[in-house]
C-alpha cells in the first residue's frame, strides 16, 4: 500500500467514522420526534376519554335530575292540579252557573294536561320507548304551541334507530339549536328535516337574522354544540350569514356511522 | 500557512464559546462553572501551545494534563444530566484512571503524548455521551435540536467518536510513518473547533431558556 493510498483509507475512515455519529445524532432526533408524536398521540385520546367521562356524568346526573323532576311534576303536582279540579267540578256543579269559574277550570284542565305531558316528557328512560323522530315530532308541536314559530317537520326515508345516549345528546343538541334560534335571530319560521338515506342527517333551518360565524366562532353555546357532537361521532356544520338565516346540517362521521 | 489558519480559527471558535458562556446568567440548572472551566482552560492550553510550538518546546505536558482535567470536567458534565448514574459514572471515571496511571508508569508525561489514555477517555465518553442522549431522546418532550444538553453531549459524542479511530490510525495502524501521521494531526483541531461550536450553540440555547424562564 502506498503512502497516498494510506492517506485516503485514514481519511475515508476518518469520515466515515464521523458521518455515522452525525447519523446517529439525526437518528436520535428522529426518534424522539416520533415518541413526542406519539405522546401527544396519548395525552389526546386520554384528554377524549376523560372529556366523555365527563360529558358521560353530566348527562347522568342531568338525566336523574330530569326524571326526578318529570316524576314529581307527573305524581305530585299533576295529582294536586286533579283535585284542584275536582273541586272546581264539584262547585260548579252544586252551584249556580258561574262563567269565570268554568273558565278557571277550563285552564286548570289545560294545566294538567301540561304537566303530566312535561312530566311524561322530561322522564329519560321514554328513549328506551321512542325515537328521536318522534321525539322531535312531540317538540315542535310543542313550539307551534308554545312559541307561536310555524315549524315545519319533513322526514326522508326510514332513519336509523340510534342508541339511546346517541338520541339523548342529539336532542340536547337540536334543543339548544332551537333555543338559539328562537332566543338570539328572531325566527319565525322553522324548518327541520331529518333524513334517513343514504345516511342518518338532521337539518335544522331558521329565517331569522343570522350571524357572522366570523366574529361568533367562541360562542360557548357553539362550541358546546360543536364539543357535544364530537363525543357522540357526529359533525355540526354551521351555514349562516346576517340577515340570511341559519342553517345546522347535522352528521355522523363517515366511521361512526349507523 | 495553513497552521497559522487552523490555530486562529480554533482559537476563535474558544472565544465565541467563552463569550456565548459569559453571556448565560447564571443558575443552579445549567453546569455553568464546568462549562466556563472546560472553554477556560481549552483557550489557556491552545494559547500555550501555539507559543510552544512556535518556540519549538515539547509541549506534550500541556495536551496530557488537558486531557485528564477535560476527561474529569466531561465526566461531570454528564453526571450533571444523569444524577442517577453514579456507579456509571464511578466506573467510567475509574477506566479513565486505569489507562491514565499505566500511560504515566509506561511513557514519560514531559516527552509523549498519551494517545492510549485520550483513547481510554474517548471511548468512555463517547459510551456514555451516547447512553444519555439515547437516554434524552426516549424521554424528552421538547424536540432535541432546542434542548442545550443535546448540543452539548452531541458535541462530545461527535468529537470523541471521530477523535477514536483518527488517533487509533495514528498510532498503531501509521506509527511507522511520520509523514502520514503528522497530516492525521491536522484532524483532531478540525473536531475540536466543531465541538466548540456545538458548544457556542448548547449556550445560546442555555441563555435562551434561562432568559424565557425569568
Amino acid at each position: 500500500m502506498t503512502g497516498l493510498e494510506r492517506m485516503v483509507l485514514a481519511v475515508a475512515v476518518a469520515t466515515l467514522a464521523f458521518v455515522g455519529l452525525i447519523v446517529t445524532l439525526v437518528t436520535l432526533m428522529v426518534l424522539n420526534n416520533t415518541r413526542r408524536i406519539r405522546h401527544r398521540a396519548e395525552l389526546a385520546e386520554l384528554q377524549q376519554q376523560k372529556d366523555e367521562a365527563v360529558m358521560e356524568a353530566e348527562r347522568e346526573a342531568t338525566q336523574h335530575t330530569l326524571r326526578e323532576l318529570g316524576r314529581e311534576l307527573h305524581d305530585n303536582v299533576g295529582q294536586l292540579l286533579a283535585v284542584a279540579q275536582m273541586g272546581v267540578n264539584t262547585v260548579l256543579e252544586e252551584g249556580p252557573e258561574n262563567p269565570r269559574l268554568s273558565a278557571a277550570r277550563d285552564a286548570l284542565e289545560q294545566g294538567t294536561d301540561e304537566v303530566r305531558r312535561l312530566g311524561h316528557d322530561l322522564n329519560s328512560d321514554l328513549w328506551q320507548q321512542r325515537s328521536l323522530v318522534d321525539a322531535i315530532s312531540a317538540e315542535a308541536e310543542r313550539l307551534e304551541r308554545v312559541a307561536r314559530v310555524q315549524v315545519h317537520l319533513l322526514v326522508h326515508g326510514t332513519p336509523p334507530v340510534l342508541e339511546p345516549g346517541t338520541s339523548t345528546v342529539l336532542f340536547r343538541v337540536f334543543q339548544v339549536i332551537i333555543t338559539n334560534a328562537l332566543k338570539h335571530s328572531g325566527a319565525d319560521v322553522i324548518d327541520i328535516a331529518v333524513s334517513g338515506d343514504p345516511q342518518f342527517a338532521l337539518t335544522i333551518t331558521d329565517n331569522g337574522m343570522g350571524f357572522d360565524p366570523e366574529r361568533t366562532t367562541a360562542h360557548a353555546g357553539l362550541v358546546n354544540i360543536h364539543k357535544r357532537c364530537a363525543l357522540i361521532g357526529f359533525t355540526a356544520q354551521c351555514t349562516t350569514a346576517p340577515g340570511g338565516g341559519c342553517t345546522w346540517h347535522l352528521q355522523p362521521l363517515p366511521e361512526h356511522a349507523p | 500557512m495553513f497552521y497559522w489558519i487552523r490555530e486562529f480559527v480554533l482559537l476563535a471558535m474558544i472565544c465565541i464559546a467563552l463569550w456565548t458562556w459569559w453571556r448565560v446568567p447564571r443558575t443552579s440548572h445549567f453546569p455553568s462553572f464546568l462549562i466556563g472551566t472546560m472553554i477556560l482552560l481549552a483557550l489557556l492550553v491552545e494559547t500555550t501551545g501555539l507559543v510552544t510550538t512556535v518556540n519549538r518546546v515539547n509541549n506534550s505536558v500541556v495536551y496530557n494534563a488537558l486531557s485528564f482535567v477535560e476527561f474529569i470536567l466531561q465526566l461531570g458534565l454528564i453526571h450533571n444530566y444523569v444524577r442517577r448514574w453514579n456507579s456509571v459514572i464511578f466506573i467510567g471515571a475509574g477506566l479513565g484512571a486505569i489507562v491514565w496511571f499505566w500511560s504515566i508508569s509506561h511513557y514519560n508525561i514531559f516527552d509523549f503524548l498519551f494517545i492510549e489514555a485520550i483513547l481510554g477517555f474517548a471511548l468512555v465518553l463517547m459510551s456514555l455521551s451516547l447512553a444519555v442522549l439515547w437516554r434524552i431522546a426516549r424521554s424528552s418532550d421538547t424536540p432535541l435540536q432546542g434542548l442545550p444538553e443535546f448540543w452539548l453531549l452531541g458535541g462530545i459524542l461527535i468529537y470523541h467518536g471521530s477523535l477514536l479511530p483518527v488517533l487509533a490510525m495514528i498510532h498503531f495502524v501509521f506509527a511507522k510513518d511520520d509523514g502520514m501521521a503528522s497530516l492525521l494531526w491536522y484532524i483532531p483541531p478540525f473536531l475540536c473547533v466543531l465541538r466548540y461550536a456545538c458548544i457556542a450553540g448548547a449556550l445560546v440555547l442555555a441563555r435562551r431558556r434561562v432568559l424565557s424562564s425569568i
